[in-house]
């Protein structure tokens, strides 16, 4: 049977709707693309994706606190902080301090008040002290470590953000967490680190 | 008198939160809420409370009624409670209101705005005496269209947590979001030492560098490009103290900036900047000198 002309003339025009229609939504969406991004980002050509993230925070639950025990695989903090359990073989092995004594040496760092304190034995990493593929300069790689991670809490937060001075218009970021964790070396009891949890 | 402790307050619990404590204990008593017979909560206890924060007796008379005493113990709760229980922000403005005045962010420092993936310096005769809440010096790299894009590190007291500790530390955020300071260590150098703090884009890796001597302590990954090179002392109250004293200064010295691979000086006295309480500067060349101008 032979299609009717109109018919033909339909079907092109369908055709062509749909060309046209196809064209304009990549267009409207690579538009929003570049919209929804800020203007200069990534302008020096920088990854979107942290190459190191995947791979040392493999298994881990993400968080934002530092939680009483640890999952099996662990915890990602606030996408900068991996706390992994530490094995029984590390735990046998190496003459670990005792958790008073790691609640101890933090007072000595988070020392304005007696704040409650509590703390857990961790393997601990800091992800942005990780070098990336290739760098060389001299580093500071916190990985792996074990470490008591003593967390004190206060009932009285003021802002901690430092930050930079703004343009006009725009309002300076506050933050008022309520915990700091001071890492201590579990071998060691040296400070490796000290972060904010809200 | 018979002894009526419902609570002890001590010096465990906050300076701030007492002190708004024993505000209200005076308001009731000074606005005749009680008959003054009725309520002898002695001045000198109350100051007792704001000023030294021990243990809080509260002594009430014998010929106390009962109902009297009852409706303390209630108002007393109720304020521990609001205490404890308030929001974040909420406890904050309470703290903020009884001891540090004229919360807001401060600077003294030298502000560069145009290209550069880069700022570095060499900041020493670090001091700081007593403060509120923080007091820091830094350098910093970011993006002036957003506040929350910037990259620093610096040295860093925050009374809230140590009254003795000046850490080291780094402080980053992406175009959406600002994250908290973190603590390297604890700076335990005196007078008359420096540091050389660094934040740059390393365009072979790509990502910004924190160094401190020369040693990267983290590669961070953000969402930006720098247009904004800062070298910057910064206070968050009145009572905040500059880094520094009028006769011993503290010096941002070989203030650089990076552009186009190559670091250049900057003419510090052209990029100055200056909105603390209480602090004060000079700058010639690459260099310029921060005070608090309460401090010698």
């Amino acid at each position: 049977m032979k299609k009717s002309p109109n018919r033909h003339a339909r079907n092109t025009a369908f055709v062509g709707f749909a060309i046209v229609g196809i064209i304009m939504v990549a267009v409207v969406a690579a538009l929003c693309s570049t919209w929804s991004s800020p203007s200069t980002a990534n302008a020096s050509g920088k990854a979107n994706v942290d190459a190191r993230f995947l791979s040392l925070t493999a298994g881990t639950n993400p968080a934002t606190e530092v939680p009483d025990s640890l999952p099996p695989g662990g915890v990602t903090i606030n996408q900068q902080f991996v706390l992994k359990p530490l094995s029984s073989s590390v735990q046998s092995n190496l003459a670990l301090i005792a958790q008073s004594e790691a609640i101890t040496i933090g007072r000595r760092y988070a020392n304005t008040q007696p704040f409650a304190a509590k703390a857990l034995l961790a393997s601990f990493t800091s992800i942005n002290s990780i070098p990336p593929a290739g760098a060389t300069e001299p580093s500071h790689p916190i990985q792996n470590i074990p470490a008591w991670i003593v967390t004190f809490t206060t009932t009285n937060p003021q802002n901690v953000v430092q930050g930079k001075r703004v343009q006009p218009g725009q309002q300076v970021p506050t933050h008022f967490p309520t915990h700091l964790n001071i890492v201590i070396d579990a071998t060691t009891g040296d400070f490796v680190l000290g972060f904010f949890t809200a | 008198m018979a002894l009526f402790r419902p609570y002890s307050i001590t010096r465990f619990s906050l300076r701030c939160d007492c002190y708004v404590f024993s505000i209200d204990l005076t308001y009731i008593v000074t606005n005749g809420i009680f008959n003054s017979k009725y309520v002898p909560i002695a001045k000198e206890t109350l100051e007792k409370i704001s000023a030294h924060m021990e243990t809080l007796p509260i002594f009430l008379s014998t010929r106390f009624s009962q109902i009297w005493k009852l409706l303390i113990v209630l108002l007393i709760s109720f304020g521990l409670f609001t205490l404890s229980s308030g929001s974040v922000q909420a406890r904050s403005n309470a703290c903020t209101r009884a001891s540090c005045t004229g919360v807001g962010f401060y600077w003294d420092g030298a502000f560069r705005y145009g290209s550069g993936w880069g700022a570095d310096a060499i900041i020493g005769d670090y001091q700081v005496a007593t403060n509120c809440i923080s007091s820091s010096t830094w350098t910093l790299i970011g993006n002036q269209n957003y506040s929350t894009a910037l990259s620093q590190d610096g040295y860093l007291r925050l009374y809230t947590w140590s009254n003795s500790k000046t850490y080291y530390f780094y402080e980053y955020g992406d175009t959406s979001i600002l994250y908290d300071p973190v603590m390297l260590s604890a700076m335990t150098k005196g007078w008359g030492s420096s540091d050389t703090f660094s934040s740059y884009y390393n365009s072979g890796n790509g990502y910004i560098e924190e160094l401190i001597n020369g040693v990267v302590q983290v590669y961070i990954h953000v969402d930006w490009s720098a247009n904004d090179q800062e070298w910057s002392a910064e206070v968050h109250s009145n009572e905040d103290r500059v880094v520094g004293g009028y006769n011993h200064h503290s010096v941002f010295a070989t203030d650089r900036y990076l552009f186009n691979g190559k670091w250049y000086t900057i003419n510090a006295p052209s990029y100055m900047y200056n909105d603390t309480p209480h602090g004060a500067y000079s700058a010639s060349g690459g260099t310029f000198y921060v005070w608090d101008t309460r401090q010698s």
